[in-house]
């Protein structure tokens, strides 16, 4: 089962949504000691780094993430849970991200308006034998910092600069752009991605609109 | 280079969309946001006046493309109901304490005819995007004047076609009644003037 890792001010119901729909049993966890006993722990975050890194202290998850990940538990972290997941980021100079991803989120800027938010291009920066190329589909995203890509992107796209859309390290992933607003083939990546991390769907009826 | 950005709005009332001339109701918030994203709608825009509000989680849960919200409720709540984001008038910016919220949080509405020091003031105070109403001025009028801010707009239009011209200068997007079309019948029309679009 997977565990939406749940801070404070952040709407998950995105996220919940788009697992609901892939068929993907998942709870909140606002602590280490509500996670699922297995499978894999996603990180979204919103709002700052600064805040987004004391939240993680507060909770205990920055001492537990790596211990989880260390025992096999794949983590994935959306938006600003990349940039969490990372070494750190120029939107807190003084702080420092979990490290579990290398490289520091960079402004965007100068030359270019903050935050990005649009639809954006996504190429392939390196095979992989489950991420297939994305040949240009668009990606939603809402960001003013990125990674650098480097030798753990997959997949990258440019605005000012090239940034990282996706970086894969064993079994920790850092995903830039939004897949739950990135329409339906937001949804697709989001599908194979967590195929890829060991999660499989289960069958549900359809949930009703309403 | 991103995609420009159509965004049909839709107005809500008791937590129905609403036909705004008379009134009908024409169906759940839900269901009007999932086939607009089929129809290639890149954004929604929602303008509600009553106080029912739980139709923003079922929208945050059922629809795979951002949204934005207007409601007579604190953005800080609408925010935790599942919108992406919230509309506010630039003036109101401050007395909400919109940098609190977040830049990708805020899209503040604004007249395009203030200066370009007075609309860049709302990026100081928490929005992240304009939504500007320039009643009377041409599409290229507003197209160079959105080049020159440094903070991106969408122009929120009754004529998308009329308009779409602006979206070869600076402008991000338009925002328009969803009532007026499909979003694939506007991408159409202005993707053969050339203007970059998603789909």
């Amino acid at each position: 089962m997977i565990t939406l890792v749940e801070l404070p001010l952040e709407g998950l119901q995105p996220l919940e949504g788009a697992l609901a729909q892939l068929g993907r049993p998942h709870l909140r966890a606002s602590r280490p000691s509500q996670a699922a006993p297995e499978g894999a722990i996603l990180l979204r975050g919103s709002g700052s780094f600064e805040a987004g890194c004391v939240a993680l202290k507060e909770s205990g998850w920055w001492f537990e993430l790596p211990q989880m990940l260390a025992s096999g538990r794949p983590v994935l972290g959306l938006g600003l849970g990349f940039h969490l997941l990372a070494e750190g980021s120029e939107a807190c100079p003084r702080g420092a991200g979990l490290a579990l991803l290398p490289g520091i989120a960079r402004s965007l800027g100068p030359g270019v308006r903050l935050p990005h938010r649009g639809w954006a291009r996504v190429e392939r920066c390196r095979e992989h034998p489950r991420i297939p190329d994305p040949r240009g589909a668009w990606m939603f995203f809402d960001h003013a910092e990125a990674l650098d890509p480097g030798g753990p992107t997959l997949l990258a796209a440019h605005h000012g600069r090239p940034i990282a859309v996706m970086d894969l390290q064993g079994i920790c992933v850092g995903v830039q752009a939004d897949p739950c607003r990135s329409g339906a083939f937001g949804l697709g990546f989001l599908d194979r991605l967590l195929e890829c991390l060991g999660e499989a769907p289960q069958a549900r009826p359809p949930e009703a609109l309403n | 280079m991103d995609a420009k950005r159509i965004v049909p709005i839709l107005v809500v009332r008791e937590g129905r969309v609403v036909d705004p001339a008379t009134g009908a109701a024409l169906g759940t918030p839900s269901l009007w946001a999932r086939r607009l994203e089929w129809q290639g709608a890149d954004e929604l825009l929602f303008l509600a006046s009553e106080g029912r509000l739980d139709w923003i989680t079922s929208v945050a849960r059922n629809v795979a493309i951002p949204f934005t919200v207007e409601a007579p409720a604190g953005p800080a709540a609408l925010l935790a109901l599942g919108a992406d984001r919230v509309l506010l008038p630039t003036a109101d910016l401050g007395r909400l304490r919109a940098t609190e919220l977040g830049r990708s949080r805020v899209l503040a509405s604004a007249d395009a005819s203030l200066s370009r020091e007075a609309l860049e003031e709302a990026a100081r105070d928490g929005a992240g995007e304009l939504l500007l109403q320039a009643p009377g001025q041409t599409p290229a009028w507003i197209g160079e004047h959105c080049a020159r801010l440094a903070i991106s707009a969408l122009l929120r239009s009754s004529d998308p076609l009329g308009d779409g011209e602006a979206l070869a200068h600076g402008l991000e997007g338009i925002a328009y009644p969803a009532a007026l079309g499909a979003p694939t019948s506007f991408k159409k029309a202005l993707g053969a003037l050339g203007v970059p679009l998603r789909g």
